[in-house]
């Protein structure tokens, strides 16, 4: 293999570092990412939707207890920010899937 | 169980409290992390409690999931006296009797609920209703309950209190939700009582006869 450009490593480095940690926030993972296979199958990972999510309260006629009712795009991914019971908290990021009836 | 009808959630060895997605609230326990959420609370004629300055009128709706014991008594509402032109209540009988429905000025006795039997009921301006079966319709009226809501007895009554079990019981004015009690037990001193998810107040037992507790949710 012959050299036809120069080019500073640590630059380099640092800008692929940009966009592996970009990679990482989008799709939820810490993992390493190795170049070029692991970048392209992690962009090729990432969900092409835009997340939303529509949360509908019905009343169930029979037990007069509240439904609630989840839709979003299928393969949608949402960050919850998870309260539990004893005070703390932490976020999770989690596909959202249309629900069923 | 999918997400939305579920009453309790757990992560790993972990309560979830609430789950919120970004400012929208994706699902919450029906009551704050320091209760517990009941199945249902018991009464046996001796325990009640009254809403002080909340009183119905002819805007509201009263929807209350309950099961009636064999002894009749009181069960919600506000009421001033058999004459009086304000009552918005319910004393109900059981196999002994039928049931006195006030609305305004009106009495309608055509429920006779069976013992031990949990009903939906619903009671507004239209009517009353059980299990979303017309038992009695009104005539329209204009009027505000001079004395304050009560469960399980009625302010300025001395009849009997309501014995059985409540599970649930909503007020509405339009789609607004102005009170909804659930059972629950308070941890700090493990009192029974209903908590107010819209209010955030507890009430527990005004006479020295607490409500039982059902189990817990969950």
């Amino acid at each position: 293999m012959s050299i036809d450009k120069a080019v500073d490593s640590t630059s380099l480095n640092s800008g692929l570092t940009s966009i592996a940690n970009a990679i990482r926030t989008k799709g939820g993972t810490q993992a390493q990412l190795l170049f070029p296979t692991g970048f392209v199958t992690a962009i090729e990972n990432l969900p092409s939707e835009s997340s939303a999510i529509s949360i509908v309260d019905t009343i169930d006629p029979v037990s007069g207890g509240t439904i609630r009712t989840i839709t979003g795009h299928v393969g949608a991914y949402e960050t919850w920010t998870i309260t539990y019971r004893d005070g703390t908290s932490e976020q999770k990021i989690v596909m959202v899937e249309e629900e069923d009836e | 169980m999918s997400l939305q009808n579920a009453v309790k959630i757990v992560i790993g060895n972990k309560e979830v409290q609430k789950i919120e997605s970004g400012s929208t609230t994706v699902w919450e326990r029906a009551v704050p992390a320091g209760y517990d959420e009941l199945e249902y609370v018991q009464a046996s004629n001796s325990q009640y409690f009254f809403v002080t300055g909340f009183k119905l009128s002819n805007l509201d709706e009263v929807e209350a999931v309950i099961a009636w014991n064999n002894a009749a008594g009181n069960t919600f509402g506000c009421f001033s006296s058999s004459s009086a032109t304000d009552n918005f209540c319910l004393y109900a009988g059981s196999s002994s009797s039928d049931a006195y429905i006030r609305y305004d000025g009106e009495l309608k006795r055509s429920f006779r609920p069976t013992s031990g039997t949990k009903y939906k009921i619903v009671q507004n301006a239209d009517g009353f209703f059980a299990n979303d079966t017309t038992i009695a319709t009104f005539a329209p009226a204009t009027f505000t309950c001079a004395n304050d809501f009560g469960v399980c007895q009625l302010t300025g009554s001395s009849s009997a209190k309501f014995t059985g079990k409540l599970y649930d019981i909503k007020v509405r004015r339009g789609a607004a939700l102005r009170m909804h009690l659930i059972p629950a037990k308070r941890l700090s001193d493990n009192k029974v009582g209903m908590y107010d998810a819209v209010g955030g107040n507890f009430y527990t037992s005004a006479s020295n006869t607490a409500f039982v507790a059902g189990g817990v949710v969950g």
